[in-house]
C-alpha cells in the first residue's frame, strides 16, 4: 500500500503541478481581494481541482497499462483502489484547510465574510468537490477511462449546477443572507460528503475486483 | 574438469558428458574418490537441462565409474584393473573395425589381412 | 513440492478457446512453453495469476491455490508479461521505491546488482527507455523480490542477443536452487532450447505436448531423401511431410524409421512447426 501511494505521488509531482500552480493562483488571489461578498466558488474552486486529481491519475495508470502491470505485484485490487482514494482524501483536506486559511486571511483584513458565512461556505465545498470523485471514480473504474468520461463530465455538469442551486436554496438569492441554521447544515454537508465518500470506496473496490483487464 | 559441448553434433548432450567424464576418469585426469560437481552445478554450469546432466551421471554410476554418497555428492569410484581391461577391449575392436573397413575399401581377403595383423605383431617383439 | 500445477483449466472468448489444460511444473525445473501468437500463452499465463477468470479447473501456485490470499502468493512470484506498464514518469530508481513498499522482501541491493549487470540506464524517465531496456526494468523487478516461481512471457523477444545469453545465464543461476521454478513462454524458441528442461507446446489454446527436453529430441528425427524413400515409413508416425524439387524431408518418430536411414537431429523449433503443420 505505501508502494502505490508513493508511485500516486511521484505522478502528481510529475503530472500535477498544472494543477497546484491554478490552485495557488486562486489561493493568493482570493486572500488578496478586498470586495465584499463570499465568492463561494472561487475561493473553494482549489477544492475542486484536488477532486479531480484522482480520476486524473487512472488516466495515466490506462495509458501506462499501469492497471495491468499492477496485478502482477503483490498488491490486491483493492489497495489499487484504495491508493486512488486516499490519495484523494488526503489532497482534499490539504486544499480544504489552505482554502479556510485563506478565506480567514481575507476576513482579518476586514472584509465582509462572517464567520458563520465561511463555514457554510466550507461545508458545501467539501460536499460538492468530494462528489466529483464519488461520482466519477467508481464509473471510470467500472467502464474504464474512455467511457467513464463521458460519465465524468456528466457529473461536473451535475456538480456544478447542483451546487449552484444548493446555494441558491440554502443561502436564498442573496448572498448576503445566511440562514440560521448554517452550522448544522455546514455539519451535516461535511458529514454527508464523507459517507458517500466512504459508499464510493466500497463500491469502487467491488466493481474493480470483477473487471477483466 | 574439462567438459565441451557440441550442440551441432548429432550426439545427444548427455552421452557427450558421459563420454567426456568417463574418458578423464579412465585416462586419471579424474582422481579416484575425487568430489564431481553436483548435477544441477553442472548443468547450470553449461546451461543445459539439469534432466541431462542427471542421466549422464545415472549412466556412470550404472557402469559403476562413480558412486553417490546421500548428502554429500557423487565421487569417482577407484578404478579397477577389470574396467581399464574392459575399456582397452573396446578401443581394440573399434580398432579392428577400421582395419576391416580399411582392408574392404582396398580389396584385401581376409586372409591377406590376416597376414598383415601377424607381420605387425611379429614386428612389435 | 510442484512449482505449479494446472488441471483442466479452460477459458472460453469468442472464436477462441483455451484449454481444458493440464500442466505440470515440478520444482527447480524451467519449463519452455513454446506457441505461435495467439496460441493463449498470454491468456494462460493470466489464467494462472487470476488476471482473468476462468471458466473450470484448478490452479495450484508453489502447493497454495491461486484462489486464496492471491496476494502473498504473488510476493514469491516474479512476473513479466511482454509488456512492463511502469508509469512514464518514473525513473528505475523510482520504481525500486515504490516496489519496496509493496513486496514485503524486496532486496534493493539485489535491485541495484540486476540494474547494473543489465545495463539499465539510470535517472531516465521509463517513457524515454527503448523497449530493450524496459524489458530489463522489468525483469530486475520481477528478480529482486525473493521470487520462487518466475513466469516470463515473451519477456526476451525485443531483446538483442547479448542481453538475451545474459537473461539465460540469470534463469540458469536462478534455477541452481531446486525450490525456484521457471515458466518461460515464447515464440522465439532458440534461446529457451538449451536451457529448458520440460517443453510444452500450446497451439490454437490447445496443448499438443508437454515432456522432458530431451526425450522429445530422442523421440523424433529428421529424415530426407527421395519421395519414394520416405514413402516407406509408416505414415502414423509422420509429423508432416514436404516435398520439393530436390527431394523429400520429414520429421518422424525414430522409432519409426527403417534401419539403414540416416536421421538427422531435430530441434525443438523444427518440431513445433512440423507439428503445427501437421495439425492443419
Amino acid at each position: 500500500m505505501r508502494g502505490l501511494l508513493r508511485k500516486e505521488w511521484y505522478l502528481i509531482r510529475r503530472h500535477c503541478r498544472t494543477y497546484l500552480a491554478v490552485a495557488a493562483l486562486f489561493l493568493v488571489t482570493s486572500a488578496a481581494v478586498k470586495s465584499g461578498g463570499g465568492n463561494l466558488f472561487m475561493t473553494f474552486y482549489p477544492c475542486i481541482l484536488a477532486g479531480i486529481v484522482p480520476t486524473t491519475l487512472l488516466a495515466y495508470d490506462e495509458q501506462s497499462r499501469w492497471n495491468v502491470y499492477s496485478d502482477t505485484l503483490a498488491c490486491t485490487r483493492a489497495q489499487v483502489v484504495s491508493a486512488k482514494y486516499l490519495t484523494g482524501l488526503l489532497l482534499e483536506l490539504g486544499m480544504i484547510l489552505l482554502c479556510v486559511a485563506a478565506s480567514l486571511f481575507r476576513m482579518s483584513r476586514g472584509t465582509a465574510v462572517s464567520g458563520r458565512e465561511l463555514l457554510l461556505q466550507t461545508g458545501l465545498m467539501v460536499l460538492v468537490s468530494l462528489l466529483i470523485p464519488v461520482i466519477s471514480l467508481p464509473l471510470m473504474l467500472r467502464f474504464g477511462v474512455e467511457k467513464g468520461r463521458i460519465f465524468f463530465f456528466a457529473a461536473v455538469t451535475v456538480t456544478c449546477v447542483g451546487s449552484l442551486a444548493l446555494s441558491r436554496t440554502l443561502l436564498g438569492d442573496s448572498t448576503d443572507q445566511i440562514p440560521p441554521h448554517a452550522s448544522a447544515i455546514a455539519v451535516g454537508a461535511v458529514l454527508a460528503g464523507l459517507v458517500l465518500y466512504g459508499l464510493s470506496w466500497l463500491l469502487s473496490i467491488r466493481l474493480y475486483q470483477n473487471r477483466e483487464l | 574438469m574439462t567438459i565441451w559441448i557440441d550442440n551441432r553434433s548429432g550426439t545427444p548432450i548427455y552421452d557427450q558428458i558421459y563420454t567426456q567424464i568417463r574418458r578423464q576418469i579412465v585416462g586419471g585426469e579424474l582422481k579416484e574418490n575425487e568430489l564431481l560437481p553436483s548435477i544441477r552445478g553442472l548443468a547450470k554450469d553449461l546451461r543445459i537441462s539439469f534432466i541431462t546432466t542427471k542421466r549422464a551421471y545415472e549412466e556412470l554410476e550404472k557402469e559403476g565409474f562413480l558412486y553417490t554418497v546421500p548428502g554429500k555428492g557423487c565421487f569417482v569410484a577407484p578404478r579397477n584393473a577389470e574396467l581399464i581391461r574392459e575399456e582397452n577391449l573396446k578401443k581394440i575392436e573399434a580398432h579392428i573395425e577400421e582395419i576391416a573397413r580399411l582392408g574392404a575399401a582396398c580389396g584385401l581377403s581376409r586372409e591377406e589381412l590376416l597376414d598383415v595383423v601377424r607381420f605387425g605383431l611379429e614386428d612389435e617383439r | 513440492m510442484n512449482a505449479l500445477e494446472i488441471r483442466g483449466l479452460k477459458k472460453t472468448f469468442s472464436g477462441f478457446q483455451l484449454g481444458p489444460l493440464d500442466l505440470t511444473l515440478p520444482g527447480g525445473c524451467i519449463l519452455g512453453l513454446i506457441g505461435e501468437n495467439g496460441a493463449g500463452k498470454s491468456t494462460t499465463i493470466k489464467l494462472i495469476l487470476n488476471m482473468l477468470r476462468r471458466e473450470s479447473g484448478t490452479v495450484t501456485i508453489l502447493g497454495r491455490d491461486n484462489g486464496q490470499d492471491l496476494r502473498s502468493i504473488k510476493e514469491e512470484v516474479g512476473v513479466v508479461l511482454d509488456e512492463v506498464g511502469l508509469p512514464d514518469c518514473l525513473t528505475s530508481a523510482q520504481t525500486g521505491r515504490v516496489m519496496e513498499g509493496i513486496f514485503r522482501q524486496w532486496d534493493a541491493a539485489a535491485y541495484a546488482s540486476y540494474l547494473r549487470e543489465l545495463g539499465v540506464p539510470e535517472g531516465k524517465a521509463f517513457k524515454e527507455m527503448s523497449r530493450g531496456n524496459r524489458m530489463k526494468l522489468g525483469i530486475a523487478v520481477a528478480l529482486s523480490h525473493h521470487p520462487r516461481l518466475l513466469l516470463l512471457d515473451e519477456a526476451t523477444s525485443g531483446l538483442d542477443p547479448v542481453v538475451r545469453d545474459r537473461v539465460v545465464e540469470m534463469l540458469a543461476d536462478f534455477t541452481r536452487d531446486e525450490d525456484h521454478a521457471v515458466l518461460l513462454s515464447s515464440h522465439i524458441v532458440s534461446d529457451l532450447e538449451r536451457i529448458c528442461d520440460y517443453i510444452a507446446f500450446l497451439h490454437k489454446g490447445k496443448l499438443l505436448l508437454c515432456q522432458e527436453k530431451d526425450r522429445l529430441l530422442e523421440e523424433y528425427g529428421f529424415v530426407h531423401g527421395a519421395a519414394g524413400e520416405l514413402a516407406a515409413i509408416d505414415s502414423a508416425a509422420v509429423l508432416h511431410r514436404s516435398e520439393g524439387r530436390y527431394g523429400a524431408e520429414a520429421i518422424v518418430l525414430r522409432r519409426a524409421v527403417p534401419a539403414g536411414m540416416a536421421i538427422s537431429p531435430v530441434t525443438v523449433e523444427e518440431l513445433f512447426v512440423h507439428m503445427v503443420k501437421g495439425e492443419r
